[in-house]
């Protein structure tokens, strides 16, 4: 590595982490509930080696009933410890993750790029123009900025694959990275099914430069002992909750406009009968091949392509929280140089290790595609990097073509290439910084740490204070804001459960359950928090409201009442 | 050979768009029925003059062949020549043209010929946005956007934006076994240079995209010929120059499940769909 290589990826270090660690814990203003409770689980395994539910040192992090893997709570107990329970804290290891994350882009893709021949020269220019694409992304940097458990699993992905493919030739790289393909068993969801496929490609594409046995057999020893340890939750019943509620062929109850695929077959069946067809029936709407339809495997393929859709990737992306105002995931002007990028190297420049990145890219999708919600953001990030390398390899070859052009050529197009990545950068760093906070404020749910505030100072001149479920798992964000001490939570039981509509959880004055406003007992005096954003509405019409907290973008989010006593 | 496999596709076209005409889809206007029968026959005509365009463009009989095999069997062109379709009618001329084109290196007669497509055109599609309104075009963005859309592989494969004017809701304009060979088909043409073959799309797709009624842009239906040739293109260099014969098994296997499918969902459920959405459905086909 040479000196020039070194001094400009520590000017991209620098920028990752200032775009990353500059006003964290307050862009995005508030935490939405994910990360609440990540952060209450970490500050309770800190003080007590329990999570929020009782449970030691637990493998499967139970929190809002979603089964959480372990590994980001885990990694925010010493941030916690360091800076206390707050927004930055909570946050910290994903913009942690995300900058260790752009150094390890540029060695991947020196790594990679060295393999290549026809790109050989120009390894260093493009393993920094990656690691800068990398730096400034908007898709890494939304998530980099907030607790989302895939940005380690990115980072765990990265590095297995880069200590893999440097450990060719250095066999402890070579066995550490059996250990972050372990470790990702228990980073992220979708990183169980992405991991070990990337890890059996790369076995395949490299089996002529692999260690010796001896090696191979160490690799597979660590691994497996991860391996092992994830068994008891990939057969655990609770933790299937989380599959058996997001797939496509099951569909839960979370989202009732959802028609699910038996219903649509009993529909046809009824059809075929009308029509006096009933076999055709039987062979084409069978609910018993529910796994196996034609039907069920086209939706799951229609989901897979929806990824590389040009309206999610470069417009608007897919849910508000993960993205920043009316801006993609991806810059728009890097879909010319992903694309440069992906022709050159089908043509020119595919060998096993440039066309692992493209299977990279084709697996990820994977265990999105069978899951509702799909094109997901977060489900795929660990796409991430392979856009910003394609992209990479593409402007590198657009400015080589330039270099070869005539001087007002060359000038003219370098001009134009600059001044649209400008605009594309500063519009995209406005609508992240400026307009994240009013325009997605609802949705970051700053809200519920006014409300937390406000119950704080008012919870001595009531007896009781319930609050309604329909504030969105309310519980997480009353514990987190209140740093309410997990010792004396757990003495009092403990969370019951994390459901979206359970009414058991209680603490302090605390009680998180649905109430009838005109039936409220009314010799206590109460105060109680909702709202009338979901039906049923909280309080009536002539209800006496108190307090009103409104979101960022002036609409309506809590309401705070007393009850008749 | 080639007699055999072209009688076949024309007894496969002959069957598939004229059995139970005049009522799947269900007729609610008698004065449809002619019009739908002059549809057909073009529509089989597109197929053969297709054939004979690939085959004296490339030279490749097998190409050639493969084309017209896929036009015949994608969802969207056996569904456009069931129905009284402008678009569809017109398609035949657009073949014509292109026909006559390569035939032509006078550039006077070329010239000619344009106008005299045109011409044709404008009574043949009188509906078509060029001849009665101004293109919608705000944003570059908006642009991009909209290729993308009618490109997305949602609106090849998945979801038909034709259900209100003959469309199985089900079935995109062609079949998922079909996108890998759509995806190599297009990497090969590129590798051998041969883009002039898709020089009509950027015309296409361009009208398609500015469309007034974007995303409901009849005029994309153009594009079918040039998606069959591309396809093709992708079985030629990947089934027929040296990949083993059980895939082939298989790949014939699996279409031939999807084209049965299809053919389920037009004569079974189409019918019911339309008759229950009877009410909303303004213009007849």
């Amino acid at each position: 590595m040479n000196k020039k290589w070194f001094y400009l990826l520590s000017a991209i270090i620098l920028l990752a982490s200032l775009l990353r660690l500059y006003d964290l814990g307050k862009t995005p203003l508030g935490l939405e509930w994910d990360e609440v409770a990540l952060g209450y689980d970490a500050y309770s395994i800190l003080k007590t080696g329990r999570d929020q539910f009782g449970s030691f040192l637990p493998l499967t992090f139970r929190s809002i009933d979603d089964y959480k893997p372990p590994l980001y709570e885990y990694v925010t107990v010493p941030s916690v410890a360091l800076f206390d329970l707050n927004e930055f804290s909570t946050r910290l290891p994903s913009a942690f993750a995300g900058i260790i994350t752009v150094i390890l882009t540029a060695l991947l893709v020196y790594q990679i790029v060295l393999s290549i021949p026809a790109l050989r020269s120009n390894a260093r220019k493009i393993s920094l123009v990656s690691s800068l694409s990398l730096a400034i992304s908007p898709w890494h940097l939304q998530f980099s900025r907030a607790a989302f458990e895939v940005n380690i699993s990115v980072l765990i992905t990265v590095l297995a694959v880069t200590s893999f493919l440097y450990g060719l030739k250095n066999k402890k790289l070579f066995l550490l990275s059996a250990l972050f393909f372990g470790l990702n068993f228990f980073s992220y969801h979708s990183a169980r099914v992405v991991s070990p496929l990337l890890m059996i490609s790369l076995f395949l594409l490299f089996h002529k430069s692999l260690p010796i046995k001896k090696y191979i057999l160490y690799f597979f020893i660590i691994w497996l002992t991860f391996f092992a340890g994830f068994i008891p939750i990939l057969m655990s019943k609770d933790a299937q909750i989380r599959f058996s509620a997001t797939n496509i062929f099951k569909p839960g109850a979370r989202s009732l406009s959802d028609r699910d695929l038996e219903t649509i077959f009993l529909e046809k069946r009824s059809q075929d009968n009308l029509a006096g067809f009933d076999m055709a029936g039987k062979i084409f709407h069978n609910q018993r091949l529910i796994y196996t339809d034609y039907e069920s495997l086209r939706n799951a393929f229609s989901n897979y392509l929806s990824h590389f859709d040009f309206n999610f990737l470069f417009i608007k992306a897919d849910a508000p929280l993960h993205h920043a105002p009316g801006f993609g995931l991806l810059y728009i002007v890097e879909l010319p140089l992903i694309l440069l990028g992906l022709i050159y190297i089908l043509k020119k420049g595919l060998n096993r290790s440039s066309f692992f990145i493209l299977l990279w890219i084709m697996f990820v999708p994977i265990p999105s595609s069978i899951t509702k919600g799909a094109p997901h953001a977060v489900r795929t990030e660990i796409i991430l990097p392979t856009f910003q390398i394609l992209s990479g390899w593409g402007l590198i070859l657009l400015i080589n073509f330039l270099q070869k052009e005539s001087k007002l050529f060359r000038d003219a197009g370098s001009a134009l290439i600059s001044i649209a990545f400008l605009i594309n950068i500063s519009f995209y760093l406005h609508q992240y910084y400026v307009h994240t906070n009013y325009e997605a404020s609802s949705y970051w749910l700053h809200s519920r740490k006014e409300a937390v505030e406000a119950t704080e100072k008012l919870k001595n001149q009531y007896d009781r204070v319930l609050i309604s479920p329909r504030v969105e798992v309310p519980l997480d964000f009353w514990l987190f804001y209140t740093k309410y001490s997990p010792e004396k939570y757990l003495n009092e039981g403990g969370t019951i459960s994390g459901g979206f509509a359970d009414d058991r959880n209680h603490f302090d004055k605390y009680e998180f359950k649905y109430f009838d406003y005109n039936n409220l007992p009314k010799d206590q005096k109460i105060l109680l928090v909702g709202t009338n954003n979901s039906l049923p509405n909280d309080f009536p019409g002539l209800a006496n409201i108190i307090k009103t907290i409104y979101n960022r973008d002036g609409t309506n989010a809590l309401l705070f009442a007393e009850n008749r006593h | 050979m080639r007699y055999y496999v072209l009688l076949l596709l024309f007894i496969f076209s002959l069957l598939s768009r004229f059995y139970l005409l005049n009522t799947v889809p269900p007729l609610f206007d008698a004065q449809i029925q002619i019009l739908r029968l002059s549809s057909a026959v073009l529509n089989i005509l597109s197929i053969f003059l297709l054939y004979i365009y690939v085959k004296k463009t490339l030279n490749n009989t097998k190409i050639a062949l493969l084309s017209a095999w896929v036009m015949a069997t994608l969802p969207w062109v056996l569904e456009q020549g069931r129905i009284y379709s402008y678009a569809s009618n017109s398609l035949f001329f657009l073949l014509l043209f292109l026909l006559f084109w390569i035939s032509l290196n006078n550039l006077l007669a070329r010239f000619i010929l344009l106008i005299s497509f045109f011409i044709t055109l404008y009574f043949s599609y009188p509906n078509l946005w060029i001849f009665k309104t101004m293109p919608v075009l705000d944003h570059p963005i908006i642009f991009i956007n909209n290729l993308f859309n009618l490109l997305s592989p949602d609106n090849l494969f998945f979801r038909n934006f034709t259900f209100w004017w003959g469309g199985v809701k089900e079935v995109g304009v062609m079949y998922i076994l079909l996108f890998p060979f759509l995806i190599f088909g297009l990497l090969e043409i590129i590798n051998h240079r041969r883009y002039k073959l898709l020089y009509p799309c950027l015309f296409i797709l361009f009208l398609s995209v500015v469309s007034p009624s974007f995303p409901e842009s009849r005029e994309f239906y153009f594009i079918t010929p040039f998606l069959a040739l591309t396809v093709a293109f992708g079985i030629y260099k990947l089934f027929l120059k040296g990949i083993q014969p059980l895939f082939i098994l298989i790949f014939t296997a699996l279409i031939t499940y999807e084209i049965i499918q299809f053919f389920h969902y037009y004569y079974i459920h189409y019918p019911q769909d339309i008759i229950s959405n009877k009410s909303n459905i303004k213009d007849p086909f």
